[in-house]
């Protein structure tokens, strides 16, 4: 059963009420074997996706940077330079995410980078301009859509989820 | 103090990206170059796909004589933000609709320049191409044309 062995403690064993009609009547065991969980999922899903949008880049660097170009938001000099690092941060992101290494740094890093992607594809978006997202492969993909800002914005939010997650557990108060 | 290994993890995830980034770039075989001038290498592409290029000096002369009409592809607010003085708007996204405002006071011989924001954007290129179909006889694009435009510090309008 889901959630079965994080404690052997009495509680847990215990029946849930049917209808929730209030988080107060939430038990504690809920909670201790709810938030860990969906933490560990939110940070195999985004490490994933890290995974899935680094890799393929490190092959086209060529083609990278001529997205990264496309979105005319970084200075000329620094499109080659962001083309060839970029992809590492990502697939190092990724394999710390799935491994749980350096939890607080890399999951304040994925944020910040989720939002400064959500944030040039938006700018882009706004100002008209026609250019593939170059958000995975670096091949014809979809163009900055609706559709893709929603689905950043999607990524971003369990990101979220994940920081306030983490940082929480880890505040002393706690 | 929970921020503490943020401190030093963040700055030591993007240092080892950027190792080997530089790293396996340096060492693989076609690797990029650190630093490329994109404008030229886009114009260039622009010129060899056979689109109708003009280049800054050309534009420029042409609009002091006032020889022909530019036409901005940018979205509207774009225009408003700022442009070619005397440029008209026909924003790319909207031309099928607002062709027939616009165009009814450009002859199909009369010199058009469409132009954009940036080498790589390609809505100056769309609008060319429908200028073409519609009739039109000499159209070019200035490639780049808002930035270039401002960075020389040729006449400007905005609204």
């Amino acid at each position: 059963m889901e959630g079965k062995g994080a404690s052997d403690s009495p509680e847990l064993m215990a029946p849930q009420t049917a209808v929730c009609n209030s988080c107060e009547f939430i038990s504690m065991a809920d909670k201790k074997t709810f938030l860990p969980g969906a933490l560990i999922a939110a940070r195999l899903i985004l490490g994933a996706l890290f995974l899935y949008a680094g890799v393929p880049k490190i092959f086209q660097p060529e083609a990278f940077a001529r997205a990264i170009y496309n979105y005319q938001i970084l200075p000329d000099l620094l499109v080659n330079f962001a083309a060839i690092t970029l992809p590492w941060v990502e697939t190092v992101i990724g394999i710390f995410l799935i491994a749980g290494i350096w939890l607080p740094g890399t999951v304040l890093l994925t944020n910040l980078l989720l939002l400064t992607f959500l944030s040039a594809m938006a700018f882009n978006y706004a100002r008209g301009l026609d250019i593939d997202c170059g958000c995975f492969s670096t091949g014809s993909e979809s163009p900055i859509s609706s559709i893709t800002l929603l689905r950043d914005t999607a990524f971003f939010f369990i990101a979220l989820f994940h920081l306030f997650g983490t940082f929480h557990r880890r505040s002393p108060r706690h | 103090m929970v921020l503490k290994p943020v401190l030093w993890q963040v700055p030591a995830i993007l240092l080892a990206s950027i190792v080997l980034g530089l790293g396996v770039n340096h060492f693989r075989p076609g690797g990029l170059e650190l630093a490329r001038d994109w404008r030229t290498v886009a114009v260039a592409e622009k010129t060899a796909q056979g689109l109708p290029v003009i280049s800054l000096d050309d534009a420029a002369q042409l609009h002091r004589e006032s020889q022909a009409v530019f036409i901005d592809a940018r979205p509207q607010a774009a225009y408003a933000e700022g442009h070619i003085r005397g440029a008209v708007s026909l924003p790319w996204h909207r031309a099928e609709e607002q062709f027939i405002d616009v165009l009814p006071d450009i002859p199909t011989e009369q010199t058009v320049i469409t132009y954009c924001d940036g080498v790589s954007c390609e809505l100056s290129d769309h609008l060319a191409e429908f200028l073409v179909d519609l009739g039109y006889t000499n159209v070019h694009i200035l490639p780049d044309g808002w930035g270039r435009w401002k960075e020389k510090g040729l006449p400007t309008a905005r609204n």
